[in-house]
């Protein structure tokens, strides 16, 4: 079955507001917004963000995420170690969270980026349904890799009693909060349309970038 | 969007809406995401928005928690959680905490009252499109839930340090949050431009 779509039918969404106009048009003629069939340079922006996310996430796992001093003693840890931690303390549901926020979403989103991105690359449309439900799972799940960055700020925040503890973040935490940061913009700039496009989109993006 | 044609914003197909209902949810056939998304009438929305913003006050400025550490107490509210930091260096993970978990989640619910009201006292819907590309912009780096359940963490994460209790704030800033996705789900920005649902 062949389906009647916006570039064989030469028009475009606004995606602010819903309306469909021919593609020669260039403001939204109903609201007003910039249009684009597809996002400007979509593919090789997220190609770029999911890489420089992927770089983040080794230092993010290296180094300690907040630093504990206690008494006069230093005590950093970094993200493995505090899911231990919880798992030793018996806090287990708690352990499960923060390790599956802050270790398995980061490590899934980026593969299901990936995925997508061998989908468009290798023009796999039978997978493009099931790429569309991933898109929308790490649209929603992205999030939640913030936990850990949140539950740091809070932390150093609260515990401030000069001579006794103090909580500092270490190198971790801003490495980390990059990569999720990253993902998220990766994930924006990613255009799903892109999986479903049987013919070469000639006024998209990845077409233009590779004349570049 | 009752425009006779529209097109699935997730894999592109156009698809002819003749007889279109707004009450109901529409999944496109190819690639089943929603494509349109019924929302409340915006007397309802304004409403819950306004209830949100009022449990926003004391969510911020009162203590969420107080805690005790060899007989040092120390009442914590969010306010201070976010203001700490700009005393004391951490400026961009401080930016980034306090701006998802707390500043975007009330710039929303302000720019959804100033549409929903300005649209109520007869504003064009075209004059003020540049606050619903705002809206689009945020929308996605809200993180209002994460926070909250951050907060749990720490908590039990401190509770080895120190005697916690719970306090007032905590439960403001909870009920911010049920407010803030009820309002937040029942706006449509798609409905600006359908003046049929205006009238409701």
């Amino acid at each position: 079955m062949t389906w009647k779509t916006d570039v064989s039918e030469e028009k475009s969404l606004c995606r602010y507001c819903g309306h469909v106009q021919e593609d020669t048009v260039s403001e939204c003629l109903q609201c007003g917004a910039i249009l684009h069939q597809r996002i400007p340079h979509s593919i090789m922006l997220t190609w770029g963000y999911a890489l420089a996310a992927v770089l983040f996430l080794i230092p993010a796992n290296l180094f300690p995420m907040m630093v504990v001093t206690a008494l006069g003693n230093d005590e950093g840890s970094t993200i493995m170690e505090g899911v231990i931690y919880f798992f030793k303390h018996g806090e287990a549901a708690i352990g499960a969270i923060i390790f599956i926020a802050s270790v398995a979403v980061p490590i899934f989103k980026l593969a299901v980026l990936f995925f997508l991105l061998a989908i468009v690359h290798l023009k796999r449309h039978d997978k493009a349904l099931l790429g569309t439900k991933l898109f929308h799972a790490i649209h929603f799940i992205g999030k939640w890799s913030m936990l850990d960055i949140f539950v740091v700020a809070l932390m150093v925040s609260i515990v401030q009693f000069q001579s006794l503890a103090s909580i500092h973040t270490g190198g971790a935490a801003i490495a980390f909060a990059s990569a999720v940061v990253f993902t998220i913009i990766a994930t924006e700039k990613f255009d799903p349309r892109t999986m479903w496009d049987e013919i070469e989109n000639t006024k998209g993006d990845y077409q233009c970038v590779r004349r570049l | 969007m009752v425009r006779g044609q529209t097109a699935c914003g997730d894999c592109g197909i156009i698809i002819d809406v003749d007889d279109f209902d707004t009450t109901h949810q529409y999944s496109c056939p190819r690639c089943h995401s929603t494509f349109y998304r019924p929302g409340e009438s915006y007397d309802l929305v304004i409403m819950m928005a306004i209830t949100s913003m009022l449990f926003f006050v004391p969510a911020f400025f009162l203590p969420i928690m107080t805690l005790e550490i060899m007989g040092q107490s120390h009442s914590v509210t969010l306010f201070q959680a976010v203001w700490f930091f700009v005393n004391d260096g951490y400026i961009v993970i401080a930016i980034i905490a306090a701006a998802s978990g707390v500043l975007i989640p009330l710039a929303l619910l302000g720019l959804i009252l100033m549409m929903a009201i300005a649209l109520k006292i007869g504003y064009d819907p075209r004059s003020i499109s540049y606050l619903i590309r705002l809206y689009e912009r945020f929308s996605g780096w809200s993180m209002a839930e994460v926070y909250l359940v951050s907060i749990f963490v720490a908590m039990i994460k401190l509770g080895g340090m120190a005697e916690l209790s719970l306090e007032f704030g905590l439960f403001s800033f909870s009920s911010f949050l049920v407010t803030f996705y009820i309002t937040i789900t029942w706006f449509n920005p798609h409905d600006l431009w359908n003046q049929d649902d205006l009238e409701n």
